[in-house]
């Protein structure tokens, strides 16, 4: 079912994800692992126990610190995790485009598509675990749609359509409902990015005008998060495609074309939804198509 | 309660050159912990003064108890021995536990505030902190000047981890404060803790102790919150109302002014309208017009935020001299830039912030650093204001000056 198009869709994903690894400061997961190494290596645990143990009495006494290495030897441990990095995100875009040729996704390389989906969980991991963003304790949940994709793609190969199915509509779910829970709480980029958009128009929106149209939104994410697990209607998914690509082109649109991997990364939040509408009538198809070829051998 | 002349030592041993293999051992990590007042009974630790609005006649003097203590006062005055002004704390509470804090029984403590209002401009003030008879050292401050230059700041960002090169760049400000007596304030760009609990708030806050010099000088902090500042603490630390935003216009006199923005609240709507009043307010009559915030809308490292868009239009329009961020853990100073461009009459960016956390690569081929400076060290910037330019330092750990630079003043 439409396997095409939940590869084109992976592509851009990975090649949105990828973007920020080779041109920008690498990818959120070897950013936590490369910090969390840095801390390790100037024994930073040992320092703060030592200290609140003194200053406060609760850390624990008199901690022998061995050497701290040197600046050269901790960045060359650095670049080690970035050209890993690089390495990963390479893999990501070569298992990527395999999969948008049939053949080629029916093999083994099908297997790819967990490394894609795995990758892009410890992603959302790492930017739970990092923190300073808002909302970021729900990245896991909240980038469903990413981390889902390959898996949906994966099932379909399998031809456990059903499971995809329903996979495709939870992945929805979450990261609708995240989006929508992110808007109801005045997210503020969220905020920014509509003053932007008004801003191509000359018009500068007060506060309480976007926090309007925030709620609304918050409340319609919400409400299609739940809808599309209770019901199976084509026009909600239609919607919900409609309404996720939308928020996914706001990007590119407010912060300039140069932000083109913002919509790329985000492909899947209408990808999925679109999915399931073209699955709905290919779907109605195949029952027809069972249906009549039923009814020929009965007559037969 | 004093500062000991364990710190003076260990200043001495962190600016020979060799500052990390020196600190590396237990030895002297033990040092400077011991150099740093343990917080327990009504004993006031964590000192400090901060500036938020008019800094010629207004200051917060802040501290922290570990117990509730009953009365909580500021002695002060322009005379050492006899200090001829008392005030009581306006603001004392206990500061807010995260579930994280509960969950590892970190103890909380008390917080106490005191405004002095009406002060006399270019002013030594003394004071000594007492909080149910337990009495600090007396340190002291300086009044900014009603109007003219001819005085620094230090501006830095990012002291959220690396505890160690955190306290030794503290110390290289207290060091430096007593090289250049001119320096009025220290300008933080913002990410001071990891995660804005309390049990990293406290030992920044007691870090912060680092940064009184020898004779107790204590350098004013401007605040900025930084993105991983969440929470109350920052309100109760900085002596900020709960329902208040974190913005806010510093004035150090006439002729400086530092608009200090907050990059995690959005950009448009309520800030962008109060930015423009005050670049508007503000611009006429300021010689140096500066702002600071966290998040890098020129940034070295990381992708630019929703916020350059809504900002430095403002920023052009109403020719803001210097933008002072952090948060992407390097060293940078962009060409001036106006209308997203390369122009002589436009913004100069610095910053990025260096007081601690490990460093990151900068970007070195954007199209705004053809001409500017990039880097990756631990590093404080000086900002000399004179009448005619202002000079932009760079200092690193080791003393080294990476990158001197100087603004002239705009044509009127």
């Amino acid at each position: 079912m439409y396997k095409q198009l939940l590869a084109i869709l992976i592509f851009m994903s990975c090649l949105g994800a990828s973007k920020a690894v080779f041109f920008n400061d690498g990818s959120s997961f070897a950013k936590y692992l490369e910090k969390s190494k840095q801390l390790t290596m100037i024994h930073e645990e040992e320092v703060q126990n030592t200290m609140e143990s003194h200053l406060f009495g609760d850390g624990l006494d008199n901690v022998e610190l061995e050497e701290i290495p040197n600046a050269v030897k901790r960045q060359s441990v650095a670049d080690n995790y970035f050209f890993i990095d690089k390495c990963l995100a390479l893999l990501l875009v070569i298992f990527s485009t395999m999969v948008i040729f049939p053949k080629l996704a029916d093999s083994t390389f099908k297997f790819g598509l967990l490394f894609i989906s795995l990758w892009f969980i410890s992603q959302s991991f790492a930017m739970m675990m990092t923190g300073g963003k808002r909302f970021s304790e729900l990245a896991i949940p909240g980038h469903a749609a990413r981390w889902g994709l390959p898996v949906i793609l994966f099932l379909v190969i399998l031809v456990k359509d059903q499971a995809a199915e329903w996979s495709a509509r939870v992945f929805a779910s979450l990261t609708f409902f995240v989006h929508g829970w992110e808007a109801w709480c005045l997210n503020p980029p969220f905020q920014d990015l509509l003053f932007n958009f008004f801003g191509h128009f000359n018009y500068t929106p007060s506060s309480r005008f976007i926090a309007m149209i925030l709620h609304t939104v918050g409340v319609m994410d919400i409400c299609l998060a739940v809808g599309i697990l209770l019901i199976k209607s084509s026009k909600i998914y239609m919607w919900m495609a409609f309404w996720g690509f939308v928020t996914a082109f706001s990007r590119p649109l407010t912060l300039g074309f140069g932000a083109w991997s913002e919509f790329a990364i985000r492909a899947a939040n209408g990808g999925i939804p679109l999915w399931l509408f073209l699955s709905c009538f290919k779907m109605e198809e195949n029952q027809i198509e069972r249906y009549e070829k039923m009814e020929k051998a009965r007559e037969a | 309660m004093k500062l000991s002349f364990n710190l003076v030592f260990i200043s001495l041993l962190c600016f020979n050159g060799n500052a990390e293999k020196k600190l590396s051992s237990s030895e002297e990590l033990f040092r400077i912990t011991k150099s740093l007042t343990r917080l327990e009974g009504t004993t006031p630790t964590q000192w400090r003064v901060m500036w938020t609005g008019d800094s010629s006649k207004e200051a917060t003097i802040s501290w922290t108890t570990a117990e509730r203590g009953k009365e909580h006062y500021v002695y002060f005055g322009e005379d050492k021995l006899a200090f001829s002004n008392k005030k009581i704390s306006h603001r004392n509470s206990l500061h807010t536990l995260s579930k994280n804090d509960l969950n590892k029984k970190v103890k909380s403590a008390y917080f106490h505030h005191v405004k002095l209002t009406d002060l006399k401009p270019a002013t030594r003030y003394y004071f000594y902190i007492e909080s149910d008879g337990v009495k600090s050292k007396t340190f002291y401050f300086y009044t900014a000047p009603k109007e003219g230059t001819g005085f620094s700041i230090i501006h830095g960002g990012d002291s959220r981890s690396g505890l160690l090169n955190r306290c030794m760049i503290n110390m290289k400000i207290a060091s430096f404060v007593e090289k250049e007596p001119k320096i009025l304030a220290f300008a933080h760009g913002g990410d001071y803790v990891v995660k804005g609990y309390w049990e990293y708030w406290r030992l920044w806050l007691s870090h912060h102790e680092l940064t009184t010099a020898s004779d107790g000088r204590v350098l004013p902090i401007i605040p900025t919150r930084g993105n991983h500042d969440k929470g109350p603490i920052y309100k109760e630390i900085f002596d900020i109302q709960p329902n208040k935003p974190d913005w806010h216009t510093t004035t150090l006199g006439k002729d400086v002014t530092i608009v200090t923005l907050d990059t995690n609240v959005a950009g448009g709507g309520d800030q962008r309208a109060w930015l423009e009043e005050e670049l508007k307010k503000y611009r006429p009559q300021t010689k140096w017009l500066l702002t600071q915030y966290h998040r890098p809308l020129y940034p070295a490292v990381k992708k630019a935020p929703a916020h350059t868009k809504i900002f430095c239009p403002l920023f052009d329009k109403y020719d803001v001299d210097l933008a002072c961020e952090s948060d992407g853990h390097c060293i940078k100073r962009t060409v001036p830039i106006r209308d997203g461009k390369k122009d002589p009459s436009g913004v100069t960016y610095i910053g990025e912030g260096g007081l601690g956390v490990g460093q990151r690569k900068p970007k070195k081929h954007l199209w705004y650093f053809d001409g500017g400076v990039t880097g990756s060290d631990h590093h404080i910037m000086v900002l000399d204001f004179h009448s005619e330019s202002l000079r932009i330092r760079t200092i690193l750990l080791n003393g080294e000056v990476y990158d001197d630079h100087s603004l002239s003043v705009r044509k009127k």
